[in-house]
């Protein structure tokens, strides 16, 4: 009955649980409306974004150590190409392609990379496994979702070209009018920059019809037993992560249009009168230009929580299994998550302490960024309370959830220096912005992505990750990944600007130089290490251990299907009969997991347990 | 070997601190100690919460190493069946909001006394107006003995990327911006402040001691954001009023009357006679 | 190697490691490579005279005394002079994005900019202290540019360089513009036979052609190469002396009301024609922006835009002098130059014979430095 289109209805696969489906190839793997195929085809995609922002960065890098040397590889990929495309003449890159490197770099890595790696590729192949569905509320948007990347990616792509190759956007990513708005103004502000706002307005769209779909499922969708607070902390991230989306989104989107207006059909809103810029024409015209700082904060704020919440809640996850214990005060978890997303609309401004807004903003932000930290220490102590009296084996799973922790301290307690503003007059726009947003984003999130690829890979091939090439590959990402942002701290402190194609030229900077070689090399072993990831990731798929339904012994609804699971997820509809943390329980003898679904004594349990009431009949309902 | 990963997560720890307590000696730290009052008072409140901060991210990886070597040595059955406690998140939700509340309100009055114009120290005068462009900064003096107007007079001087100010008082400048976003920094008087297209910022600062200092730009303002190198040379009220007359007379030069100088000859003036 | 001819035989000029240097077989050259290059055991010496014909270097050590030096097959030789080994390090660093490797412009930066970077190779500079006769720029013009930065183009200020520096550059900067004169001038004789369209039209095969240059080659190229450089050498010698600068002959007329009126008058009327191209009230909007011209280099051959154009093949438009930014400097004597020789390589022609009434440049020069103010002063 449901052969012919196995997406359109849902609630049919309840029926069909043995999924099997007549679906060729194409609805399969490509125009898949199944959430598990959704989800890996973004996390294949991400993988492949962070690929290419790596190798921009990398470009980065060399030119702060060796300024104005021909790059290596890139040098020779130009002359392949026959002329003068990267590189500028005599060997050197220009200024501007500089400018062009980090500016992508950025724009790749969040919005290719972190942005779809959490929502898109963990948030899509989780959420149904974890609170029991057998698919998204809305497949087909789910699918459009994941295909409105390659719009992105596309015109990112484009941008990087049109004009040659030497015009992609270089207003970095926060694209500051007037720079980005005036096409005279800068290389790359011309068509590349348009491009650059298309993408960008598909990575939105691409991401609301994601937190669409994920605010309905988790609300609409949870298997009978489900409550709120039985919910994993993944879920809750992604839900909260959701909501901030949605609700902060809009506001980019609209921000991008009004600058895509003013670009292209002459409207004004960011650019002042009587600039001359270029040494054109001096401007006309009444625009701010502090108001697309304040509308591009308003989401990018809260975005940096989108980028960071559903790594919490999955290390939350990942870190109670492997210690074998329950998640250190669940609800403070869940209210502190909460907080942060609520929190994360009240501080944008600490971004623009120093752009001449009304100082009295600056206070107000000062107070509310210094509380958002507050949620955060709470989360922090939790996950070390959750370690503490656990059994700790060290696999890759704990060593990438240790570093989380122990990178987003770092990572939060270097922000306080920047939420204080008088402080942040100084390490406003330096190198300690860069150390603590990387510490953030870098160390605190992808460690954390890497964890859950290790640990949910069971899961989506049947088959384990190699654990000894995931350690070396923590190892040697570990190593790299401080090597290469700690000492940014010290090179903030010592006042060394962002965004400098050659900071050399001032003296007070000089001396500098050596330490920037030290951080290349240790950003290239960084970079190399990677290929191990890519490399086991592949190799696994293949050749990896056979993994049984529940390789982690946890406790969550995913381990109850099938590895992988099949079309519709459950073999029969899971009922959920308590949280997903008791590791270690003493009701169960033998075994240190107790799983959601178990029923252990029905009498005992009936008075605090809904999901009695639900029919026990898994195949009539969803 | 099962305690190799518990050294390793305190080993990196130890290094931070290690190449922190170094980074003053190896030349890794401050642009020299700060060059004004209102500096120095920034990197008091920095050595303040650099304080806490080393504290906390001690305490919080001794707290994390612990737990990792009692976590690899649990000899137990089971670990710890323990959902929280209670207490303890009252404990480490107030501590923490109690530092943070402190860090922000102790905060208040540098900034206020930076950039609320009201809080401004008494007698900060205006000394010129610096344009940022790119990439350079163009600046405009009144003529000497005048006062600095909103709109160019025909005898106000000009010059580019060397401001000259007085030491020893707070002056301010009036910044603004020809094209594109720019930031005015002076890392070693710690002063920041973004010269927004279309608005006139003033800033104020003080330089406590004569000499040059380094002015860079820092908000991304095109290819060319790292070339606008400027300085601040504080020289004396006489060596200032100094530089001003002769900045008058080589702007007023007609090829007959006085000497030529040439820019550079400009630039290095008055140097010895503020040192 | 004759490209490093040109500029004069007591400094040698040419940085890279010439081709005679690694078939050091039929040339006695000798190793030139100067101790500030940094090398190991280089030594110093300088170019005594060099023959293209025969390709005879001869050297003479630091107290002018003959020298000679025996070089090995396959020994690096290097003629450098000391300022441009550094010049040239200088220049890639800041100047090459704009400028280009050799000086044509047209770096990789050069192509958002709506006011282009200058091209040297025609050895033109704009804004210049010399006379109108004295087409290149001195050596104090190329400096206070390179310190001054020049206000309304991306030309900026590198007042923070060190003066060594700045010297260093200028004459890696002259070495450059000396150097694309000479491919220029050695390319219009050669082109005088040899163009791309004389050679398509030729009947004889592509051997007999190639001997008959190779023949007058031969024959010519020495004479012409040695006076080439001589021309080059005397062209830019010309420009650093002094009696070539513009000096007015009497102190700056006191811009008084009345002396600004002369000024608007001249301005405005015919004997200057200022405002032909300049407009009425100064905002570079005069009728000759609009007119059809021709184009550079092509007399007769109508541009099919409107507007004025540079040696450059830019159109240029004249100076909006109610904006207050003056590209060649604001003092006096910067205007009164400019009004004086004219603006190099530009349609802003050298007034200084029409101008010929005492003080009457000064009168345009104190007009003009008030064009900025004159609505605040009840003006026009």
């Amino acid at each position: 009955m449901s052969t012919l289109n196995p997406a359109a209805d849902a609630s049919a696969h309840a029926h069909d649980v043995h999924g099997h489906h007549e679906i060729g190839f194409v609805s399969k793997y490509i125009f898949s409306t199944d959430h598990k195929m959704i989800g890996i085809q973004f996390l294949f995609t991400t993988l492949l974004m962070l690929i290419v922002g790596g190798s921009l960065a990398l470009g980065v890098r060399f030119q702060l150590a060796w300024p104005w040397r021909a790059m290596p590889v890139v040098s020779q990929v130009a002359e392949l190409a026959g002329g003068p495309t990267f590189v500028a003449e005599g060997g050197q890159i220009s200024p501007e392609f500089y400018t062009m490197l980090f500016t992508m770099h950025a724009s790749v890595m969040i919005f290719l990379v972190i942005i779809p790696i959490l929502a898109g590729a963990f948030g899509n192949f989780l959420i149904p496994l974890m609170i029991g569905a057998d698919d998204m509320a809305f497949p087909v948007l789910n699918m459009l979702s994941y295909w409105f990347m390659w719009p992105a990616i596309v015109c990112f792509g484009l941008s990087f070209t049109v004009g040659g190759l030497n015009a992609a956007p270089a207003q970095g990513w926060t694209s500051y009018p007037v720079l980005s708005a005036i096409v005279d103004s800068a290389p790359g502000a011309g068509d590349a920059q348009t491009w650059w706002l298309m993408g960008l307005t598909f990575v939105g769209v691409s991401s609301m019809m994601g937190s669409v779909n994920y605010m309905t499922t988790i609300i609409n969708m949870r298997a009978p037993g489900m409550t709120l607070f039985r919910m994993p902390l993944t879920i809750w991230s992604m839900f909260i992560t959701a909501i901030l989306q949605a609700f902060a989104l809009p506001v980019l989107t609209a921000a991008g249009f009004m600058l895509l207006t003013e670009r292209t059909l002459g409207f004004n809103f960011f650019v002042p009168g009587g600039l001359i810029v270029n040494n054109g024409d001096p401007t006309v015209g009444g625009g701010q230009p502090l108001l697309w700082q304040h509308l591009f904060w308003f989401y990018s704020h809260p975005a940096v929580y989108i980028m960071l919440l559903p790594a919490m809640g999955m290390v939350s996850d990942m870190l109670a299994c492997v210690v074998r214990k329950p998640i250190f005060g669940y609800k403070p978890m869940v209210y502190s998550m909460a907080a942060i997303a609520g929190l994360g609309f009240i501080v944008w401004g600490h971004h623009m302490f120093t752009s001449g807004m009304n100082p009295a903003l600056g206070m107000t932000f000062m107070i509310s960024t210094m509380m958002i930290a507050l949620p955060s220490a709470v989360k922090v102590f939790n996950w070390i309370g959750t370690i503490w009296g656990g059994k700790v084996t060290f696999n890759t799973v704990t060593l990438n959830c240790v570093a989380f922790v122990s990178m987003f301290i770092v990572g939060g307690l270097s922000g306080i220096f920047m939420a204080a503003v008088p402080v942040d007059i100084y390490f406003h726009d330096t190198y300690f912005i860069v150390a603590h947003f990387h510490y953030v984003l870098f160390g605190a999130t992808l460690f954390g992505c890497f964890g859950a690829i290790q640990f949910w890979f069971p899961k989506m091939w049947g088959r384990m990750m190699s654990e000894r090439l995931g350690r070396l590959h923590f190892f040697l990402t570990f190593i790299g990944f401080n090597g290469t942002f700690f000492p940014m701290h010290l090179l903030g402190i010592a006042g060394f600007p962002r965004r400098y194609a050659d900071p050399y030229i001032h003296p007070y900077m000089e001396h500098l130089m050596p330490m920037n070689q030290f951080i290349t090399i240790c950003a290239v072993i960084m970079g190399v290490a990677q290929f191990l990831l890519i490399g086991n990731f592949v190799l696994s798929i293949f050749y990896g251990k056979k993994a049984g339904r529940n390789p982690w012994n946890a406790n969550g609804l995913e381990w109850t299907a099938p590895s992988p699971p099949g079309h519709g997820n459950f073999d029969i509809l899971p009922v959920v009969y308590r949280g997903p943390y008791e590791y270690s329980s003493p009701l169960v003898d033998g075994r240190d997991y107790l799983m959601q679904t178990e029923r252990l004594n029905p009498a005992a349990e009936a008075v605090d347990n809904p999901a009695d009431d639900a029919t026990t009949d898994p195949g009539s309902d969803s | 070997m099962n305690k190799f990963w518990p050294i390793f997560f305190m080993f990196w720890p130890i290094l931070a601190i290690v190449s922190f307590v170094i980074a003053p000696g190896m030349d890794w730290w401050f642009p020299g100690p700060a060059m004004s009052p209102l500096g120095e008072q920034i990197d008091n409140l920095f050595y303040l919460i650099l304080v806490i901060v080393a504290v906390t991210f001690v305490g919080t990886h001794v707290a994390l190493g612990y737990v990792l070597w009692r976590g690899v040595d649990n000899k137990d059955q089971k670990a710890w069946f323990s959902h929280g406690s209670h207490n303890l998140e009252i404990l480490w939700s107030i501590a923490p909001a109690g530092i943070l509340m402190f860090i922000s309100l102790y905060q208040l009055d540098v900034w206020m006394e930076f950039r609320v114009k009201t809080h401004f120290p008494e007698g900060t005068t205006p000394v010129a107006e610096v344009t940022a462009r790119q990439f350079e900064w163009r600046i405009r003096y009144p003529a000497p003995g005048k006062k600095l107007m909103t709109t160019p007079q025909s005898d106000d001087l000009y010059t580019v990327n060397d401001l000259h100010v007085p030491f020893g008082r707070p002056v301010s400048i009036r910044l603004r911006s020809m094209d594109v976003q720019h930031a005015f920094f002076l890392p070693e008087l710690r002063v920041k402040q973004d010269a927004v297209p279309g608005a006139v910022i003033p800033v104020w600062f003080e330089a406590s001691k004569p000499g040059e200092y380094d002015l860079t730009c820092a908000e991304l303002c095109g290819w060319g954001h790292y070339k606008m190198r400027g300085r601040v040379f504080a020289e004396n009220e006489s060596g200032f009023e100094q530089y001003l007359e002769t900045l008058q007379a080589e702007q007023n030069f007609d090829g007959v009357t006085q000497p030529e100088h040439t820019g550079a000859q400009i630039a290095e003036y008055g140097i010895e006679d503020s040192q | 190697m004759f490209v490093s001819s040109p500029s004069s035989v007591t400094e040698s000029n040419d940085e890279s490691s010439g081709e005679d240097g690694a078939d050091a077989s039929d040339a006695r050259t000798s190793e030139l490579a100067d101790t500030s290059s940094g090398e190991g055991e280089s030594e110093s010496y300088r170019v005594a005279s060099y023959d293209p014909a025969s390709r005879l270097l001869s050297v003479v050590n630091e107290n002018g005394v003959p020298a000679q030096l025996s070089v090995a097959k396959g020994d690096n030789v290097q003629i450098l002079g000391p300022a441009l080994q550094e010049g040239r390090n200088l220049y890639l660093r800041h100047c090459m994005h704009c400028h280009g490797v050799s000086g044509d412009g047209a770096g990789p930066t050069a192509q958002y900019f709506k006011v282009k970077p200058r091209d040297y190779r025609q050895g033109v500079v704009k804004f210049t202290s010399t006379k109108a006769n004295v087409p290149r720029p001195s050596r104090d013009d190329l400096f206070r540019i390179v310190k001054l930065g020049v206000p309304g183009t991306y030309m900026p200020s590198f007042m923070l360089l060190p003066d060594e520096e700045v010297h260093a550059i200028v004459e890696y900067v002259r070495w450059l513009a000396m150097r694309g004169e000479m491919e220029r001038k050695l390319n219009a004789w050669l082109s005088l036979d040899y163009s791309k369209e004389a050679v398509a039209d030729m009947e004889e095969p592509a051997e007999e052609i190639e001997s008959a240059f190779a023949e007058a080659w031969a024959d010519e190229a020495s004479d012409n190469i040695t006076q080439f450089s001589e021309e080059l050498q005397m062209d830019w010698q010309e420009a650093d002396k002094e009696e070539n600068v513009v000096v007015p002959p009497t102190e700056r007329v006191p811009p008084s009301p009345e002396s600004i009126e002369r000024g608007r008058k001249l301005f405005q009327g015919n004997k200057a024609k200022c405002a032909s191209c300049h407009g009425l009230t100064g905002k570079g909007n005069g009728p000759s922006t609009e007119s059809f011209n021709d184009l550079p280099g092509q007399p007769g051959v109508k541009s099919d835009k409107a507007g004025l154009f540079d040696i450059w093949g830019n159109i240029v438009k004249p100076r909006n002098l109610t904006a207050g930014v003056f590209r060649g400097g604001r003092r006096p004597i910067d205007i009164y130059r400019r009004i004086h020789s004219g603006i190099k390589g530009t349609p802003m022609q050298a007034f200084g014979s029409t101008l010929n009434k005492e003080g009457e440049i000064w009168d345009v020069v104190n007009y003009v430095l008030s064009i900025p103010f004159e609505n605040k002063q009840g003006g026009h």
